[in-house]
Protein backbone atom coordinates (compact mmCIF):
# COMPACT_ATOMS: atom_id res chain seq x y z
CA UNK A 1 0.00 0.00 0.00
CA UNK A 2 1.43 3.39 -0.93
CA UNK A 3 0.89 6.61 0.99
CA UNK A 4 -0.63 9.62 -0.72
CA UNK A 5 1.98 12.37 -1.30
CA UNK A 6 2.84 14.14 1.94
CA UNK A 7 0.91 11.68 4.05
CA UNK A 8 3.08 10.48 6.94
CA UNK A 9 3.21 6.82 7.82
CA UNK A 10 1.64 6.19 11.25
CA UNK A 11 4.25 5.21 13.87
CA UNK A 12 2.45 1.99 14.75
CA UNK A 13 3.98 -0.68 16.95
CA UNK A 14 2.41 -3.76 15.47
CA UNK A 15 3.62 -7.31 15.54
CA UNK A 16 7.35 -6.81 15.94
CA UNK A 17 7.67 -7.32 19.72
CA UNK A 18 5.19 -10.21 19.88
CA UNK A 19 6.30 -13.65 18.76
CA UNK A 20 4.68 -15.32 15.79
CA UNK A 21 3.13 -17.83 18.16
CA UNK A 22 1.42 -15.14 20.22
CA UNK A 23 0.12 -13.44 17.09
CA UNK A 24 -1.25 -16.74 15.84
CA UNK A 25 -2.82 -17.42 19.25
CA UNK A 26 -4.55 -14.01 19.25
CA UNK A 27 -5.84 -14.50 15.74
CA UNK A 28 -7.14 -17.98 16.51
CA UNK A 29 -8.74 -16.79 19.75
CA UNK A 30 -10.48 -14.01 17.88
CA UNK A 31 -11.62 -16.44 15.20
CA UNK A 32 -13.00 -18.65 17.98
CA UNK A 33 -14.74 -15.61 19.49
CA UNK A 34 -16.47 -14.97 16.16
CA UNK A 35 -17.38 -18.64 15.98
CA UNK A 36 -18.86 -18.74 19.48
CA UNK A 37 -20.77 -15.54 18.83
CA UNK A 38 -22.13 -16.87 15.57
CA UNK A 39 -23.26 -20.00 17.37
CA UNK A 40 -25.01 -18.00 20.06
CA UNK A 41 -26.85 -15.82 17.58
CA UNK A 42 -27.47 -18.54 14.97
CA UNK A 43 -31.22 -17.92 14.93
CA UNK A 44 -30.70 -14.28 14.12
CA UNK A 45 -28.16 -15.18 11.44
CA UNK A 46 -30.61 -17.62 9.86
CA UNK A 47 -33.26 -14.93 9.86
CA UNK A 48 -30.91 -12.40 8.27
CA UNK A 49 -29.83 -14.94 5.65
CA UNK A 50 -33.45 -15.60 4.86
CA UNK A 51 -34.20 -11.90 4.61
CA UNK A 52 -31.28 -10.93 2.38
CA UNK A 53 -31.11 -13.88 -0.01
CA UNK A 54 -33.14 -13.77 -3.24
CA UNK A 55 -35.93 -12.84 -3.30
CA UNK A 56 -34.35 -10.10 -1.28
CA UNK A 57 -36.18 -8.37 1.60
CA UNK A 58 -38.70 -11.17 1.80
CA UNK A 59 -38.92 -14.00 4.25
CA UNK A 60 -39.20 -17.12 2.17
CA UNK A 61 -40.77 -19.22 4.89
CA UNK A 62 -42.86 -18.59 7.92
CA UNK A 63 -40.60 -16.91 10.48
CA UNK A 64 -42.43 -16.39 13.73
CA UNK A 65 -39.17 -15.01 15.24
CA UNK A 66 -39.40 -12.06 12.93
CA UNK A 67 -42.35 -10.83 14.97
CA UNK A 68 -40.24 -11.08 18.12
CA UNK A 69 -37.48 -8.98 16.57
CA UNK A 70 -39.94 -6.40 15.30
CA UNK A 71 -41.66 -6.27 18.66
CA UNK A 72 -38.36 -5.58 20.43
CA UNK A 73 -37.23 -2.91 17.99
CA UNK A 74 -40.61 -1.22 17.65
CA UNK A 75 -40.92 -1.01 21.41
CA UNK A 76 -38.25 1.68 21.32
CA UNK A 77 -39.21 3.37 18.07
CA UNK A 78 -40.59 6.47 19.79
CA UNK A 79 -37.38 7.02 21.78
CA UNK A 80 -35.35 6.36 18.65
CA UNK A 81 -37.35 8.91 16.67
CA UNK A 82 -37.00 11.52 19.41
CA UNK A 83 -33.23 11.01 19.62
CA UNK A 84 -32.90 11.13 15.84
CA UNK A 85 -34.91 14.34 15.55
CA UNK A 86 -32.98 15.84 18.45
CA UNK A 87 -29.56 15.26 16.90
CA UNK A 88 -30.85 16.16 13.44
CA UNK A 89 -31.97 19.53 14.81
CA UNK A 90 -28.61 20.14 16.44
CA UNK A 91 -26.79 19.04 13.30
CA UNK A 92 -28.78 21.63 11.36
CA UNK A 93 -27.89 24.34 13.87
CA UNK A 94 -24.25 23.22 13.82
CA UNK A 95 -24.19 23.42 10.05
CA UNK A 96 -25.80 26.89 9.96
CA UNK A 97 -23.51 28.13 12.72
CA UNK A 98 -20.41 26.97 10.82
CA UNK A 99 -21.45 29.16 7.90
CA UNK A 100 -22.35 32.03 10.20
CA UNK A 101 -19.09 32.20 12.16
CA UNK A 102 -17.15 32.64 8.95
CA UNK A 103 -18.82 36.03 8.59
CA UNK A 104 -18.00 37.11 12.14
CA UNK A 105 -14.76 38.14 13.73
CA UNK A 106 -13.43 34.92 15.25
CA UNK A 107 -10.73 36.58 17.34
CA UNK A 108 -10.61 36.51 21.13
CA UNK A 109 -8.89 39.32 23.05
CA UNK A 110 -5.33 38.32 23.99
CA UNK A 111 -4.51 37.59 27.61
CA UNK A 112 -2.56 40.57 28.96
CA UNK A 113 0.56 39.81 30.95
CA UNK A 114 -0.92 41.69 33.90
CA UNK A 115 -4.02 39.46 33.76
CA UNK A 116 -1.88 36.34 33.65
CA UNK A 117 0.20 37.57 36.56
CA UNK A 118 -2.96 38.14 38.58
CA UNK A 119 -4.33 34.71 37.74
CA UNK A 120 -1.14 32.71 38.33
CA UNK A 121 0.40 34.69 41.18
CA UNK A 122 3.66 35.09 39.24
CA UNK A 123 4.84 38.72 39.09
CA UNK A 124 4.51 40.39 35.70
CA UNK A 125 8.22 41.17 35.56
CA UNK A 126 9.07 37.52 36.21
CA UNK A 127 6.74 36.36 33.45
CA UNK A 128 8.41 38.79 31.06
CA UNK A 129 11.95 37.84 32.03
CA UNK A 130 11.23 34.09 31.77
CA UNK A 131 10.00 34.36 28.17
CA UNK A 132 13.58 34.23 26.96
CA UNK A 133 14.81 31.56 29.36
CA UNK A 134 15.08 27.98 28.14
CA UNK A 135 15.62 26.14 31.43
CA UNK A 136 13.44 27.17 34.34
CA UNK A 137 12.89 25.93 37.88
CA UNK A 138 9.56 26.39 39.60
CA UNK A 139 8.69 25.97 43.27
CA UNK A 140 5.13 25.07 44.15
CA UNK A 141 3.58 25.99 47.49
CA UNK A 142 1.21 24.00 49.67
CA UNK A 143 -1.84 25.40 47.89
CA UNK A 144 -0.48 23.98 44.62
CA UNK A 145 0.31 27.50 43.40
CA UNK A 146 3.57 28.79 41.98
CA UNK A 147 5.65 30.46 44.70
CA UNK A 148 8.97 30.96 42.92
CA UNK A 149 10.24 30.95 39.34
CA UNK A 150 13.92 31.21 38.45
CA UNK A 151 16.31 30.27 35.67
CA UNK A 152 17.69 26.80 36.18
CA UNK A 153 21.32 26.17 37.10
CA UNK A 154 22.15 25.78 33.40
CA UNK A 155 20.71 29.00 32.00
CA UNK A 156 20.66 29.35 28.28
CA UNK A 157 19.01 32.05 26.22
CA UNK A 158 16.60 31.29 23.44
CA UNK A 159 18.46 31.44 20.17
CA UNK B 1 -43.64 -3.64 34.91
CA UNK B 2 -41.67 -5.46 37.59
CA UNK B 3 -38.34 -4.18 38.84
CA UNK B 4 -36.46 -6.96 37.07
CA UNK B 5 -38.22 -6.22 33.80
CA UNK B 6 -37.34 -2.53 34.13
CA UNK B 7 -33.72 -3.42 34.78
CA UNK B 8 -33.66 -5.74 31.79
CA UNK B 9 -35.23 -3.00 29.66
CA UNK B 10 -32.50 -0.58 30.71
CA UNK B 11 -29.80 -3.17 29.94
CA UNK B 12 -31.05 -3.39 26.39
CA UNK B 13 -32.45 0.06 25.69
CA UNK B 14 -29.47 2.19 26.73
CA UNK B 15 -26.79 0.65 24.46
CA UNK B 16 -29.33 0.05 21.68
CA UNK B 17 -30.68 3.61 21.56
CA UNK B 18 -27.31 5.28 22.12
CA UNK B 19 -25.64 3.20 19.41
CA UNK B 20 -28.15 4.45 16.86
CA UNK B 21 -27.88 7.99 18.23
CA UNK B 22 -24.09 7.96 17.96
CA UNK B 23 -24.14 6.40 14.51
CA UNK B 24 -26.58 8.98 13.25
CA UNK B 25 -24.66 11.82 14.93
CA UNK B 26 -21.34 10.57 13.58
CA UNK B 27 -22.70 10.30 10.06
CA UNK B 28 -24.23 13.79 10.24
CA UNK B 29 -20.92 15.18 11.48
CA UNK B 30 -19.11 13.49 8.59
CA UNK B 31 -21.69 14.76 6.12
CA UNK B 32 -21.45 18.36 7.32
CA UNK B 33 -17.65 18.23 7.15
CA UNK B 34 -17.46 16.24 3.91
CA UNK B 35 -15.61 19.05 2.13
CA UNK B 36 -12.95 19.40 4.81
CA UNK B 37 -9.68 18.09 3.31
CA UNK B 38 -7.99 14.98 4.72
CA UNK B 39 -5.67 15.36 7.70
CA UNK B 40 -2.48 15.19 5.69
CA UNK B 41 -3.59 18.08 3.43
CA UNK B 42 -4.72 20.88 5.80
CA UNK B 43 -6.20 24.05 4.28
CA UNK B 44 -4.26 27.32 4.53
CA UNK B 45 -4.95 29.41 7.64
CA UNK B 46 -5.77 33.13 7.89
CA UNK B 47 -2.66 33.55 10.01
CA UNK B 48 -0.10 31.36 11.75
CA UNK B 49 0.20 32.68 15.31
CA UNK B 50 2.61 31.16 17.80
CA UNK B 51 1.32 27.98 19.47
CA UNK B 52 2.67 26.66 22.76
CA UNK B 53 2.79 22.87 23.05
CA UNK B 54 2.77 21.81 26.70
CA UNK B 55 4.28 18.42 27.56
CA UNK B 56 4.05 17.39 31.22
CA UNK B 57 6.51 14.60 31.98
CA UNK B 58 7.00 12.31 34.93
CA UNK B 59 9.64 9.62 34.48
CA UNK B 60 9.39 9.81 30.69
CA UNK B 61 13.06 9.29 29.96
CA UNK B 62 12.46 6.27 27.72
CA UNK B 63 9.75 7.95 25.66
CA UNK B 64 11.16 11.46 25.32
CA UNK B 65 13.26 10.90 22.21
CA UNK B 66 10.22 9.75 20.25
CA UNK B 67 7.99 12.49 21.63
CA UNK B 68 10.49 15.27 20.87
CA UNK B 69 11.34 13.70 17.52
CA UNK B 70 7.68 13.95 16.49
CA UNK B 71 7.54 17.55 17.72
CA UNK B 72 10.62 18.36 15.63
CA UNK B 73 8.73 17.17 12.56
CA UNK B 74 5.70 19.45 13.02
CA UNK B 75 4.63 21.15 9.81
CA UNK B 76 3.27 24.24 11.60
CA UNK B 77 5.62 27.22 11.08
CA UNK B 78 5.50 28.90 14.49
CA UNK B 79 5.53 26.96 17.74
CA UNK B 80 7.33 26.50 21.02
CA UNK B 81 7.36 23.40 23.19
CA UNK B 82 7.33 23.66 26.97
CA UNK B 83 8.22 20.35 28.60
CA UNK B 84 7.68 20.15 32.34
CA UNK B 85 9.63 17.66 34.40
CA UNK B 86 7.40 17.06 37.40
CA UNK B 87 9.89 15.80 39.95
CA UNK B 88 10.97 12.74 37.94
CA UNK B 89 13.20 10.20 39.62
CA UNK B 90 14.80 9.04 36.36
CA UNK B 91 16.96 11.15 34.02
CA UNK B 92 14.06 12.98 32.35
CA UNK B 93 15.47 16.37 33.36
CA UNK B 94 18.96 15.58 32.03
CA UNK B 95 17.41 14.55 28.72
CA UNK B 96 15.38 17.75 28.58
CA UNK B 97 18.43 19.89 29.27
CA UNK B 98 20.29 18.14 26.47
CA UNK B 99 17.33 18.46 24.10
CA UNK B 100 16.83 22.15 24.94
CA UNK B 101 20.35 22.81 23.71
CA UNK B 102 19.58 20.96 20.49
CA UNK B 103 16.10 22.28 19.67
CA UNK B 104 15.58 26.07 19.49
CA UNK B 105 11.84 25.67 20.02
CA UNK B 106 12.14 23.72 23.28
CA UNK B 107 11.96 25.24 26.78
CA UNK B 108 12.07 23.06 29.85
CA UNK B 109 10.60 23.63 33.29
CA UNK B 110 11.56 21.65 36.34
CA UNK B 111 9.23 21.40 39.30
CA UNK B 112 11.43 20.86 42.30
CA UNK B 113 8.93 18.45 43.87
CA UNK B 114 6.46 16.07 42.30
CA UNK B 115 3.07 17.79 42.05
CA UNK B 116 0.86 15.96 39.57
CA UNK B 117 -0.16 16.61 35.97
CA UNK B 118 -2.54 19.49 36.68
CA UNK B 119 0.06 21.54 38.54
CA UNK B 120 2.67 20.77 35.88
CA UNK B 121 0.29 22.07 33.20
CA UNK B 122 -0.52 25.14 35.28
CA UNK B 123 3.18 25.99 35.53
CA UNK B 124 3.61 25.50 31.77
CA UNK B 125 0.62 27.60 30.75
CA UNK B 126 1.75 30.43 33.04
CA UNK B 127 5.13 30.58 31.32
CA UNK B 128 3.89 29.94 27.78
CA UNK B 129 4.32 32.73 25.27
CA UNK B 130 1.17 31.99 23.31
CA UNK B 131 -2.54 32.30 24.06
CA UNK B 132 -3.19 29.08 22.15
CA UNK B 133 -1.90 26.02 23.93
CA UNK B 134 -1.90 22.39 22.85
CA UNK B 135 -1.28 19.73 25.50
CA UNK B 136 0.08 16.27 24.85
CA UNK B 137 1.37 13.55 27.15
CA UNK B 138 5.07 12.87 27.51
CA UNK B 139 4.75 9.54 25.68
CA UNK B 140 2.59 10.77 22.79
CA UNK B 141 3.65 11.50 19.22
CA UNK B 142 1.93 14.49 17.68
CA UNK B 143 1.04 14.20 14.00
CA UNK B 144 2.93 16.72 11.81
CA UNK B 145 -0.31 18.54 10.90
CA UNK B 146 -2.03 18.41 14.29
CA UNK B 147 -1.20 21.99 15.30
CA UNK B 148 -2.45 23.22 11.96
CA UNK B 149 -5.82 21.54 12.50
CA UNK B 150 -6.07 22.81 16.07
CA UNK B 151 -5.52 26.39 14.89
CA UNK B 152 -7.92 25.86 11.97
CA UNK B 153 -10.56 24.96 14.53
CA UNK B 154 -9.73 27.88 16.85
CA UNK B 155 -9.83 30.32 13.96
CA UNK B 156 -13.27 29.09 12.90
CA UNK B 157 -15.00 30.35 16.05
CA UNK B 158 -13.82 32.73 18.74
CA UNK B 159 -15.98 31.05 21.39
CA UNK B 160 -14.19 27.72 21.14
CA UNK B 161 -12.30 27.37 24.40
CA UNK B 162 -11.26 23.72 24.19
CA UNK B 163 -10.59 21.27 21.37
CA UNK B 164 -10.22 17.55 21.60
CA UNK B 165 -7.81 15.99 19.14
CA UNK B 166 -8.05 12.45 17.80
CA UNK B 167 -5.84 10.00 19.72
CA UNK B 168 -4.83 6.95 17.69
CA UNK B 169 -3.38 3.90 19.36
CA UNK B 170 0.17 2.97 18.36
CA UNK B 171 0.72 -0.30 20.18
CA UNK B 172 -1.17 -3.20 18.65
CA UNK B 173 1.03 -6.15 19.43
CA UNK B 174 -1.49 -7.87 21.65
CA UNK B 175 -5.16 -8.66 21.73
CA UNK B 176 -5.79 -5.96 24.36
CA UNK B 177 -4.11 -3.37 22.15
CA UNK B 178 -6.22 -4.39 19.15
CA UNK B 179 -9.41 -4.30 21.22
CA UNK B 180 -8.71 -0.73 22.24
CA UNK B 181 -8.15 0.33 18.63
CA UNK B 182 -11.69 -0.84 17.93
CA UNK B 183 -13.02 0.81 21.06
CA UNK B 184 -11.39 4.19 20.36
CA UNK B 185 -12.75 4.20 16.85
CA UNK B 186 -16.19 2.70 17.25
CA UNK B 187 -17.19 4.27 20.54
CA UNK B 188 -15.08 7.26 21.59
CA UNK B 189 -14.78 8.81 18.13
CA UNK B 190 -18.49 8.49 17.39
CA UNK B 191 -19.51 9.89 20.79
CA UNK B 192 -17.27 12.93 20.37
CA UNK B 193 -18.56 13.63 16.88
CA UNK B 194 -22.16 13.46 18.11
CA UNK B 195 -21.45 15.57 21.20
CA UNK B 196 -19.81 18.24 19.02
CA UNK B 197 -23.00 18.56 17.00
CA UNK B 198 -24.98 19.10 20.17
CA UNK B 199 -22.34 21.51 21.47
CA UNK B 200 -21.37 19.90 24.77
CA UNK B 201 -18.37 17.61 25.01
CA UNK B 202 -18.02 15.29 27.99
CA UNK B 203 -14.26 15.59 27.77
CA UNK B 204 -11.36 16.50 25.55
CA UNK B 205 -8.74 13.77 25.26
CA UNK B 206 -6.08 14.72 27.81
CA UNK B 207 -3.41 13.18 25.62
CA UNK B 208 -4.12 15.63 22.77
CA UNK B 209 -6.14 18.75 23.43
CA UNK B 210 -6.02 22.45 22.69
CA UNK B 211 -7.13 25.40 24.82
CA UNK B 212 -7.45 29.13 24.61
CA UNK B 213 -5.46 30.49 27.52
CA UNK B 214 -8.26 32.97 28.25
CA UNK B 215 -10.74 30.14 28.72
CA UNK B 216 -8.34 28.33 31.05
CA UNK B 217 -7.69 31.53 32.99
CA UNK B 218 -11.40 32.21 33.45
CA UNK B 219 -11.90 28.83 35.10
CA UNK B 220 -8.76 28.97 37.25
CA UNK B 221 -6.69 26.60 35.05
CA UNK B 222 -6.41 22.86 35.83
CA UNK B 223 -7.59 21.64 39.21
CA UNK B 224 -4.91 19.85 41.28
CA UNK B 225 -7.67 17.82 42.93
CA UNK B 226 -9.06 16.39 39.70
CA UNK B 227 -8.38 12.71 39.11
CA UNK B 228 -9.07 13.18 35.42
CA UNK B 229 -7.80 16.67 34.67
CA UNK B 230 -9.18 16.58 31.13
CA UNK B 231 -12.81 15.84 32.07
CA UNK B 232 -12.75 18.35 34.89
CA UNK B 233 -11.34 21.25 32.87
CA UNK B 234 -13.59 20.54 29.86
CA UNK B 235 -16.72 20.68 31.98
CA UNK B 236 -15.65 23.87 33.78
CA UNK B 237 -14.74 25.62 30.53
CA UNK B 238 -18.17 24.81 29.10
CA UNK B 239 -19.91 25.89 32.30
CA UNK B 240 -18.11 29.23 31.88
CA UNK B 241 -19.83 29.63 28.50
CA UNK B 242 -17.05 28.48 26.18
CA UNK B 243 -17.47 25.79 23.57
CA UNK B 244 -15.60 22.50 23.43
CA UNK B 245 -15.36 20.69 20.09
CA UNK B 246 -13.81 17.59 18.54
CA UNK B 247 -11.31 17.93 15.71
CA UNK B 248 -10.85 14.41 14.30
CA UNK B 249 -8.06 15.52 11.95
CA UNK B 250 -5.76 16.65 14.77
CA UNK B 251 -4.09 13.28 15.26
CA UNK B 252 -1.81 12.12 18.02
CA UNK B 253 -0.25 8.66 18.30
CA UNK B 254 -0.52 7.27 21.81
CA UNK B 255 0.45 4.25 23.89
CA UNK B 256 -2.21 2.32 25.75
CA UNK B 257 -2.04 -0.43 28.39
CA UNK B 258 -1.59 -3.95 27.09
CA UNK B 259 -2.01 -5.81 30.36
CA UNK B 260 -5.32 -6.41 32.12
CA UNK B 261 -3.95 -4.89 35.30
CA UNK B 262 -2.83 -1.73 33.50
CA UNK B 263 -6.10 -1.45 31.60
CA UNK B 264 -8.18 -1.95 34.73
CA UNK B 265 -6.22 0.71 36.63
CA UNK B 266 -6.69 3.17 33.79
CA UNK B 267 -10.41 2.52 33.37
CA UNK B 268 -11.07 2.72 37.10
CA UNK B 269 -9.32 6.10 37.25
CA UNK B 270 -11.31 7.33 34.25
CA UNK B 271 -14.54 6.21 35.83
CA UNK B 272 -13.79 7.62 39.26
CA UNK B 273 -12.45 10.87 37.82
CA UNK B 274 -15.39 11.22 35.44
CA UNK B 275 -17.89 10.86 38.25
CA UNK B 276 -15.90 13.26 40.43
CA UNK B 277 -15.92 15.88 37.65
CA UNK B 278 -19.61 15.40 36.84
CA UNK B 279 -20.60 15.80 40.49
CA UNK B 280 -18.37 18.88 40.85
CA UNK B 281 -19.78 20.46 37.69
CA UNK B 282 -23.35 19.78 38.81
CA UNK B 283 -22.64 21.43 42.16
CA UNK B 284 -21.23 24.53 40.49
CA UNK B 285 -24.41 25.24 38.54
CA UNK B 286 -25.14 28.92 38.84
CA UNK B 287 -27.34 29.93 35.92
CA UNK B 288 -30.12 28.54 33.75
CA UNK B 289 -27.91 28.80 30.67
CA UNK B 290 -25.69 26.10 32.13
CA UNK B 291 -28.58 23.68 31.89
CA UNK B 292 -27.52 23.09 28.29
CA UNK B 293 -25.17 20.57 29.93
CA UNK B 294 -28.17 18.62 31.25
CA UNK B 295 -28.37 16.03 28.43
CA UNK B 296 -24.72 15.17 29.00
CA UNK B 297 -25.26 14.80 32.75
CA UNK B 298 -28.33 12.64 32.15
CA UNK B 299 -26.44 10.46 29.69
CA UNK B 300 -23.63 9.97 32.20
CA UNK B 301 -26.06 9.11 35.01
CA UNK B 302 -27.90 6.63 32.79
CA UNK B 303 -24.63 5.03 31.68
CA UNK B 304 -23.65 4.44 35.32
CA UNK B 305 -27.16 3.14 36.07
CA UNK B 306 -26.77 0.81 33.08
CA UNK B 307 -23.54 -0.59 34.55
CA UNK B 308 -25.33 -1.33 37.82
CA UNK B 309 -28.29 -2.79 35.93
CA UNK B 310 -25.99 -5.14 34.03
CA UNK B 311 -24.40 -6.25 37.27
CA UNK B 312 -27.78 -6.87 38.90
CA UNK B 313 -29.10 -8.66 35.84
CA UNK B 314 -26.13 -10.99 35.67
CA UNK B 315 -26.38 -11.64 39.42
CA UNK B 316 -30.12 -12.41 39.06
CA UNK B 317 -29.46 -14.76 36.15
CA UNK B 318 -26.73 -16.50 38.12
CA UNK B 319 -29.01 -16.80 41.15
CA UNK B 320 -31.75 -18.28 38.96
CA UNK B 321 -29.29 -20.72 37.50
CA UNK B 322 -28.05 -21.83 40.91
CA UNK B 323 -31.50 -22.09 42.46
CA UNK B 324 -33.01 -23.74 39.43
CA UNK B 325 -35.36 -20.97 38.37
CA UNK B 326 -34.50 -20.34 34.76
CA UNK B 327 -37.60 -18.21 34.28
CA UNK B 328 -35.56 -15.01 34.62
CA UNK B 329 -34.21 -15.66 31.15
CA UNK B 330 -37.51 -14.53 29.70
CA UNK B 331 -36.73 -11.01 30.88
CA UNK B 332 -33.57 -10.98 28.82
CA UNK B 333 -31.34 -11.22 31.88
CA UNK B 334 -29.19 -14.04 30.61
CA UNK B 335 -25.73 -12.95 29.41
CA UNK B 336 -26.08 -15.59 26.69
CA UNK B 337 -27.64 -13.62 23.84
CA UNK B 338 -31.17 -14.47 22.83
CA UNK B 339 -33.07 -12.22 20.46
CA UNK B 340 -32.36 -9.14 22.56
CA UNK B 341 -28.67 -9.90 22.67
CA UNK B 342 -28.59 -10.66 18.95
CA UNK B 343 -30.14 -7.29 18.11
CA UNK B 344 -27.60 -5.55 20.35
CA UNK B 345 -24.73 -7.46 18.78
CA UNK B 346 -25.74 -6.61 15.22
CA UNK B 347 -26.31 -2.99 16.22
CA UNK B 348 -22.81 -2.83 17.69
CA UNK B 349 -21.23 -4.43 14.62
CA UNK B 350 -23.00 -1.89 12.43
CA UNK B 351 -21.74 0.87 14.71
CA UNK B 352 -18.17 -0.42 14.36
CA UNK B 353 -18.56 -0.47 10.58
CA UNK B 354 -19.88 3.10 10.48
CA UNK B 355 -17.08 4.37 12.69
CA UNK B 356 -14.37 2.70 10.64
CA UNK B 357 -15.93 4.29 7.58
CA UNK B 358 -15.65 7.70 9.25
CA UNK B 359 -12.16 7.23 10.67
CA UNK B 360 -10.59 5.51 7.73
CA UNK B 361 -9.53 8.86 6.28
CA UNK B 362 -7.53 9.50 9.44
CA UNK B 363 -5.91 6.12 9.51
CA UNK B 364 -5.42 3.81 6.60
CA UNK B 365 -5.72 0.10 7.20
CA UNK B 366 -8.19 0.66 10.01
CA UNK B 367 -10.62 -1.82 8.50
CA UNK B 368 -8.30 -4.60 9.67
CA UNK B 369 -9.21 -3.70 13.26
CA UNK B 370 -12.79 -4.80 12.52
CA UNK B 371 -11.59 -8.37 12.92
CA UNK B 372 -11.03 -7.72 16.63
CA UNK B 373 -14.20 -5.72 17.39
CA UNK B 374 -16.00 -8.92 18.35
CA UNK B 375 -14.23 -8.77 21.71
CA UNK B 376 -16.08 -5.63 22.75
CA UNK B 377 -19.62 -7.06 22.87
CA UNK B 378 -18.29 -10.42 24.02
CA UNK B 379 -15.99 -9.41 26.88
CA UNK B 380 -14.48 -5.94 26.84
CA UNK B 381 -17.65 -4.16 27.99
CA UNK B 382 -17.37 -6.03 31.31
CA UNK B 383 -14.28 -3.98 32.21
CA UNK B 384 -16.17 -0.79 31.41
CA UNK B 385 -19.24 -1.79 33.41
CA UNK B 386 -17.24 -2.98 36.41
CA UNK B 387 -15.09 0.14 36.49
CA UNK B 388 -18.24 2.30 36.44
CA UNK B 389 -19.79 0.29 39.26
CA UNK B 390 -16.68 0.56 41.45
CA UNK B 391 -15.76 4.08 40.35
CA UNK B 392 -19.02 5.65 41.56
CA UNK B 393 -18.67 4.92 45.29
CA UNK B 394 -14.93 5.64 45.16
CA UNK B 395 -15.62 9.07 43.67
CA UNK B 396 -18.40 9.86 46.14
CA UNK B 397 -16.33 8.75 49.13
CA UNK B 398 -13.18 10.53 48.00
CA UNK B 399 -12.06 13.13 50.52
CA UNK B 400 -12.44 16.75 49.47
CA UNK B 401 -9.12 18.43 48.77
CA UNK B 402 -7.30 15.16 48.00
CA UNK B 403 -4.73 15.79 45.24
CA UNK B 404 -4.69 13.93 41.93
CA UNK B 405 -1.42 12.06 41.46
CA UNK B 406 0.70 10.71 38.62
CA UNK B 407 0.37 7.04 37.89
CA UNK B 408 3.11 5.15 36.12
CA UNK B 409 1.09 3.89 33.18
CA UNK B 410 1.38 0.57 31.45
CA UNK B 411 2.65 1.57 28.02
CA UNK B 412 2.12 -1.71 26.33
CA UNK B 413 4.44 -4.25 24.76
CA UNK B 414 7.31 -2.63 22.85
Amino acid sequence: MTSPPGRPVPPLIEAAPASRLIRLRDQLLTLAAWGVTALLVRNALALLWDFFRPPIFQLSKDQPEWDVVLEIVLRYQLELQILTLWILGWALLFSLHRRDVNRRDPTTPPVLRSELAGATGVPEATLLSMEEVKLIEVDIGEEARIVAVRPSAQPESVA
Amino acid sequence: MSTLTSIAALCFAYPFLMAWYWMFGGLMFGLIRRKVPPHWKPPPLESYPLVSVLVPCHNESEQLDETLGALAALAYPSYEVIAVDDGSTDDTWAKLVEAAARYPWLRAIRLTTNQGKSVALNAAVALARSDSVVCIDGDAMLDPNALHWMMWSFQSDGRIGAISGNPRIRNRSTLLGQMQVGEFTSIIGLIKRTQTLYGVLFTVSGVICGFRRRALMEVGFWSPEALTDDVDVTLRIQLAGWKAVYEPRALCWILMPETLRGLWGQRLRWSEGGTQAIVASFRSLSSWRQLRMAPMWINYAVSVAWAYAMLLSTAAWFAALVFGQGRYAEYGLSPVPGWWGSILLFTYLLQALVSVLLDTRAERGLAASLYYVIWYPLAFWVIQALSAVIGLPRALLRQAGQRGIWLSPDRGVR
